[in-house]
């Protein structure tokens, strides 16, 4: 199980989504609170091509980092990012493991509405603690159900060209 | 490229990848549908904004939408002005870095929300009857 090129590989996808989380946080936002989540393409591409554990470590290698790099172990963005990638693999997991039913594009859309209600729990209770956060989640949910989509879409598109390349 | 196990058996979930089937319309269907219902559960609210529920560190406050005025809240990473102006209240020099609070603004409605996580501020309108008041 512990291949150089499973290693390998997980390894290269941890760093493409710690790329991409980390262009994603340093471009300008013009819509607060909206993100893409592209580093969860790479989490997608991981079930694919390593299988469900691969996923999971490509989320917490990616949350590791994002944290360390942009905040702080026990930062708010840390812990709203932990929120976040425990929530999405809660739900991601289950409906890989159910591949024949859901597509990419049914678990990309899950974890995202998953990602955005756990931050906006975790953010209601801990930190502003009023249930408020939760009158902008049509907004937000909306928001991710829609990047949910586009990720997928992505990722699709990586890991039919990546197939391509053979194995080793 | 998809990765090899020892025993020459290929690892991965394959089957991900194809169009979106039944399953993934329901699922967003679904999901689209709690988007809309999950605030309405939490917090069903109506009324006519007429006050501004303000939460911070110190406690909870309640300000007139009616009534213009400058109020200072007070966070963690300092103070940030709230501004109501016109039935329209704004938060103005927010030490928040990514200044989030700041472009939610301005608020009128009921259900409208300021929010500056960092710095630990919520602002809600709510239809409640307006009362200055402070409680800790």
């Amino acid at each position: 199980m512990r291949s150089p090129a499973r290693i390998t590989t997980l390894a290269l996808l941890i760093s493409a989504a710690f790329v991409l989380s980390s262009m994603e946080r340093s471009l300008p936002n013009p819509v607060p609170m909206v993100r893409l989540g592209l580093g969860n393409i790479m989490t997608l591409v991981a079930f694919v091509m390593v299988g469900i554990r691969g996923g999971v470590w490509v989320t917490v290698g990616r949350v590791v980092l994002v944290s360390l790099v942009w905040g702080g172990l026990l930062s708010p963005t840390a812990v709203l990012s932990v929120a976040g990638g425990a929530a999405a693999l809660a739900v991601m997991v289950p409906l890989t493991l159910m591949a024949g039913r859901f597509s990419l594009y049914g678990v990309s859309t899950a974890g995202a509405f998953a990602h955005v209600v756990a931050q906006l729990a975790v953010a209601s209770f801990i930190y502003v603690r009023s249930p408020d956060l939760f009158n902008i989640l049509p907004f937000l949910g909306a928001a991710a159900l829609a990047t949910g989509l586009f990720n997928a879409f992505v990722a699709g598109m990586l890991v039919e060209r990546l197939q391509r390349v053979p194995a080793r | 490229m998809r990765s090899v196990n020892r025993k020459g058996k290929e690892e991965g979930v394959g089957g991900l990848v194809r169009r979106p089937t039944l399953w993934d319309v329901a699922l967003f269907v679904a999901l689209f549908v709690l988007v809309f219902t999950i605030p309405g559960i939490i917090r069903g609210e109506k009324g006519d904004g007429t006050t501004l529920e303000v939460r911070t560190q110190a406690g909870v406050a309640t300000f007139s939408l009616l009534e213009d005025g400058v109020h200072t809240l007070s966070g963690p990473l300092g103070e940030a002005k709230l501004t109501v102006r016109g039935g329209k209240a704004r938060l103005e020099n927010s030490p928040c870095p990514l200044k989030i609070g700041e472009a939610m603004g301005p608020v009128s409605k009921p259900g409208d929300v300021i929010l500056c996580i960092p710095n630990r501020i919520s602002i809600r309108v709510t239809g409640k009857v307006a009362v200055d008041a402070v409680s800790r």
